[in-house]
């Protein structure tokens, strides 16, 4: 075994072989001085063969081939840029959409956060049987900052939203703990006033230099600015906010998102196993704020995943992410996509190696083994990966750019490709060579294969893996389109939500309350207001809470859960087939959906309902996609809102004339109850198309794959059947002087190619209802195995890839039948 | 012509039990195993420099370029902590052997 450092130590001799060689030469003659000075017998070695042997001495020989190899390959390569050129581009796109697609799950899920030490921090959340939450009361926050020993270095974050001057947006605050900017390692001293991020301070202050110590309107008071965060630092979340504001001690039951490191020695097992404990001690300690069974999830902390989890909150166990499904398709489409790009270049090599073979058959009668000409292709196969995932890079950062900025990513993610990505890329590159490389090196090397079967297995792939990526762009395009032209239930157009979250800003129950009831009446005043409710969940919002409901058979119900109050119904535009809508406590409606599964064919009205205890069914609503656009497997239940409530309420406000004229009066009229209060106000409308924007990036996004794949295998199949043709020349010549037709002989020289195709279409099937079962949930309206979605790809593929094949094959009966005997 | 005729792996411990007494060049080291032999080796310089590399790249000797006692610019080889611990390890192998060797023949004579 050879260890590291020998090796090294060889390719440095090699690296300075020159070098290396001039000096032995040198000591050479110094030796022979020296022997003749000193009378001894001069030595008679022959210089040349000393140098040999100890180059061989060196044990680097083996390199040195490789290096001899490669540089051949190269040389091959530019000789030939008709093949080169195309090949390289080819393994360009398949190994840059995979680039891609790996340098975004890596910014996310692997790149450490740009703070201080990332790799310690963990990302404290709350869970019970019963439900779970990423934000901890202050009180529980203070409690573990006081008594764990696995954790240290404790920051708490609270996001609002906070008045400014008149006639400004709102600012995007935080609160955040003292310790906040020196444990994410910003050389930001600790202050009593506001820190501006850097985007903040472009926008509102054009970037001036003496902007500290100015002061800031914020809640009516003036803060003065005490410094500006440098461009790239995030802070604790995706979208670094406006200002950041000292967290002077606030309410108990104020909810805060949790950092904190763990120690040296430790891990976040060991944190949670220590706050498995503390968590309930603090529900005997305050069993108001700490939940029944509760535990302490210690996440890694250190990555953008985890900003991404914001507030999220819910009933039941956390589920999966639904975003993980679809990364994991995406990932599969763009393996996909490589693995066609390798069949073609395959393909290409094994056209190639035929024109090769009197060279290769010389090479070999001058003495070189079968395993020496092997390696010598591999090289150039290996030669043409590294070019490819050069380009592929690079190609993969440039669609990286684009992504971010369609997706609208913040700026302070920088898609430049790390080390982990150039090492992705390397692999895929090394991974590729060992797929379309093999093949020409044992046909090369003359062992036992057969080329015809290899054609046949490779058009096979490529038709599979063409297909999958066709039938998973077509279902996604038609749930889209499903999505988008099946109305989601109730009628956004003429909808506004004003949302004051009054909750953040630390109001109590009966505060909020007081405060809604004068929102709700000064928004009715408001001329061409029709109606107004309130309600918990935002409909097309960020937040929402789901219930799973066990029915002890079949899929459990997933129910979302609104707390309402007022003209509800009326004011989203709901259908309302039976009964009406809750009036007064304990009362609730629930969806068809609900009610079917729940109560089978019986009427509900009047029956006790099986969810958040002793409510009374008093209606059914038609099925409405409040949340998810694309989610029609929700029910719904509309549970009239308790007192306790309030704070988390927003108001809905149907219009009777044009939106337009209404929107813009209802920031005064909130003014108008309370200053200090500056409330989001959203059209409906707006929110409903920023939802469908995310399927229908999706959409766009696969289709564009799709594309790419169906581009790929049509040029392949060209290539392919080209060759074929052209193999078979003499054959067709002579049939078409016997006088056979035309159609025959094209159906003859076709046929070949039908088993594979049919194979790799009944594969590919097959391989796409498996993976499109990951989206099960993005599919709206439409079922993973949509005959419509199947049929189109299956129709589209052999349609283009008929005339993809057709083209070389009539060019080949065309053929002048006695030049085609003359031949060669 | 034969290159040595020394057992494989030898020449390697005669040049690293020469350097253990200080750096030298090439050249000194053919003499010097020559004069410590009594004359009887003779180390050719077409089996001495492709042992040099040879133990240079297992890093048992390092090589610098200084000035000869001629005044000319010549390699110095100088044996490493590594070299050492090879030496010691290969000479304590040849002990056992040597005695191992020595006991049998002397087991036969008798």
């Amino acid at each position: 075994m050879k260890s590291p450092m020998q090796v090294f130590r060889q390719l440095r001799y090699l690296l300075r072989l020159r070098r290396n060689e001039e000096g032995l030469a040198e000591e050479l003659a110094f030796h022979r001085e020296m022997a003749e000075r000193e009378g001894n017998a001069i030595p008679l070695g022959n210089e040349l063969r000393i140098r040999e042997e100890t180059r061989d001495a060196s044990g680097a020989a083996p390199f040195e081939r490789m290096a001899q190899d490669l540089r051949f390959a190269f040389r091959m390569l530019a000789k030939d840029p008709g093949f080169a050129v195309p090949a390289v581009l080819m393994l360009a796109l398949g190994i840059g959409v995979n680039v891609a697609v790996f340098g975004f799950f890596s910014l996310v899920y692997l790149r450490p956060l740009p703070v201080r030490e990332p790799d310690s921090l963990i990302r404290l959340s709350r869970q019970s049987p019963e439900r779970y939450a990423y934000t901890l009361p202050y009180a529980e926050f203070a409690f573990l900052r006081e008594h764990s020993r696995t954790a240290h270095g404790f920051v708490a974050m609270r996001q609002v939203r906070l008045a400014t001057d008149d006639g400004l947006p709102a600012l995007q605050a935080q609160y955040v703990s003292e310790n906040f900017f020196e444990e994410l390692g910003a050389p930001i001293a600790r202050s009593e006033g506001a820190v501006i991020s850097y985007s903040f301070w472009q926008r509102r202050f054009d970037g001036e230099a003496g902007v500290a110590g100015k002061p800031l309107r914020v809640n009516g008071k003036l803060v003065p600015i005490t410094a500006v965060a440098a461009k790239g630092f995030p802070g604790l979340s995706m979208e670094p906010p406006d200002v950041w504001l000292p967290m002077d001690k606030p309410a108990d039951d104020a909810e805060v998102q949790v950092w904190a490191r763990v120690a040296q020695d430790g891990s976040p097992a060991a944190v949670e196993a220590e706050m498995r404990g503390l968590a309930l001690n603090f529900r005997r300690v305050r069993p108001e704020l700490g939940w029944e069974q509760e535990w302490i999830r210690a996440q890694a902390g250190g990555h953008a995943a985890s900003l991404v989890r914001g507030t999220r909150s819910g009933t039941g166990p956390e589920t999966a992410d639904g975003s993980n499904a679809v990364l994991l398709l995406v990932a599969s489409l763009g393996g996909l996509i490589l693995l066609v790009a390798c069949t073609n270049l395959g393909g290409l090599l094994l056209a190639r190696g035929v024109s090769r073979e009197r060279e290769l058959r010389i090479r070999a009668s001058v003495g070189a083994g079968s395993g020496r000409l092997a390696a010598q292709l591999f090289t150039e196969s290996l030669a043409l990966a590294a070019l490819g995932a050069l380009a592929g890079l690079g190609l993969g950062y440039g669609v990286s750019v684009g992504l971010m900025r369609y997706a609208d990513l913040p700026a302070w993610l920088d898609p430049a490709p790390d080390w982990r990505v150039v090492l992705f890329a390397c692999g895929a590159g090394l991974a590729s060579a060992l797929l379309f490389g093999l093949a020409p090196a044992m046909q090369g090397s003359k062992m036992k294969f057969h080329a015809g079967m290899a054609r046949k297995v490779l058009i096979g792939a490529q038709v599979a893996a063409s297909c999958v990526l066709l039938i998973v762009s077509g279902l996604l395009a038609r749930s889209i389109q499903q999505a988008t032209d099946v109305p989601p239930g109730f009628d956004y157009e003429q909808m506004a939500v004003v949302s004051p979250g009054l909750a953040e800003r630390g109001f109590d129950a009966s505060r909020a309350g007081e405060y809604l009831r004068r929102l709700e009446e000064r928004a009715r005043a408001v001329a061409g207001v029709e109606s107004t409710a309130l309600t918990d969940t935002s409909p097309m919002g960020r937040s929402s809470t789901v219930m799973q409901v066990d029915l002890g058979s079949g899929k459990p119900l997933e129910v979302l859960l609104n707390h309402v109050r007022g003209d509800y119904v009326k004011t989203m535009g709901l259908r309302m087939p039976r009964g009406r809508e809750p009036r007064r406590a304990r009362e609730a409606a629930i969806s068809e959906l609900a009610a079917r599964r729940l109560y089978g064919d019986g009427d509900p009205i009047g029956k006790p309902l099986a969810i958040g205890g002793g409510y009374t069914v008093t209606g059914v609503t038609g099925q409405a996609r409040l949340v998810r656009v694309e989610d029609g497997e929700l029910a719904q239940a509309y549970l009239f809102a308790e007192e306790a409530d309030m704070a988390k309420m927003m108001l809905i406000v149907r219009a009777s004339t044009a939106l337009e004229t209404v929107l813009p009066e209802l920031p005064p009229a909130a003014r108008a109850v309370e200053g200090s209060v500056i409330p989001e106000v959203q059209a409906m409308r707006t929110a409903y198309e920023k939802k469908l924007e995310g399927p229908r990036r999706g959409a766009v996004a696969v289709s564009a794959l799709g594309l790419a794949a169906l581009v790929l295998a049509c040029g392949g199949i060209v290539g392919l059947v080209a060759f074929a043709v052209a193999r078979r020349t003499r054959e067709i010549g002579v049939r078409m002087a016997l006088g056979a037709r035309p159609v025959h002989v094209l159906g003859n020289v076709l046929g070949e190619f039908a088993r594979p195709v049919l194979a790799g279409l009944v594969a590919g099937v097959a391989a796409a209802a498996t993976l499109s079962q990951l989206l099960q949930r993005q599919l709206y309206g439409i079922s993973h195995l949509d005959g419509m979605a199947y049929g189109g790809a299956i129709g589209v593929f052999v349609a283009t890839a008929g005339i993809a094949a057709l083209v070389p094959a009539w060019r080949a009966l065309r053929v002048d039948p006695a030049q085609a005997l003359r031949g060669d | 012509m034969p290159k040595n005729d020394m057992p494989h792996g030898a020449l390697a411990l005669l040049i690293l039990r020469v350097l253990q007494g200080g750096s030298l060049h090439g050249y000194a080291i053919a003499q010097k195993i020559h004069l410590l032999s009594s004359e009887v080796l003779r180390v050719e310089e077409g089996a001495l420099y492709p042992a040099l590399q040879k133990i240079e790249i297992n890093g048992w000797v390092t090589s610098t370029w200084g000035v000869s006692e001629t005044g000319r610019r010549v390699r110095f080889y100088k044996i490493t902590r590594a070299g050492v611990k090879h030496l010691e390890a290969e000479l304590a192998a040849y002990e056992r052997t040597h005695e191992a060797i020595q006991a049998v023949l002397r087991g036969v004579s008798e």
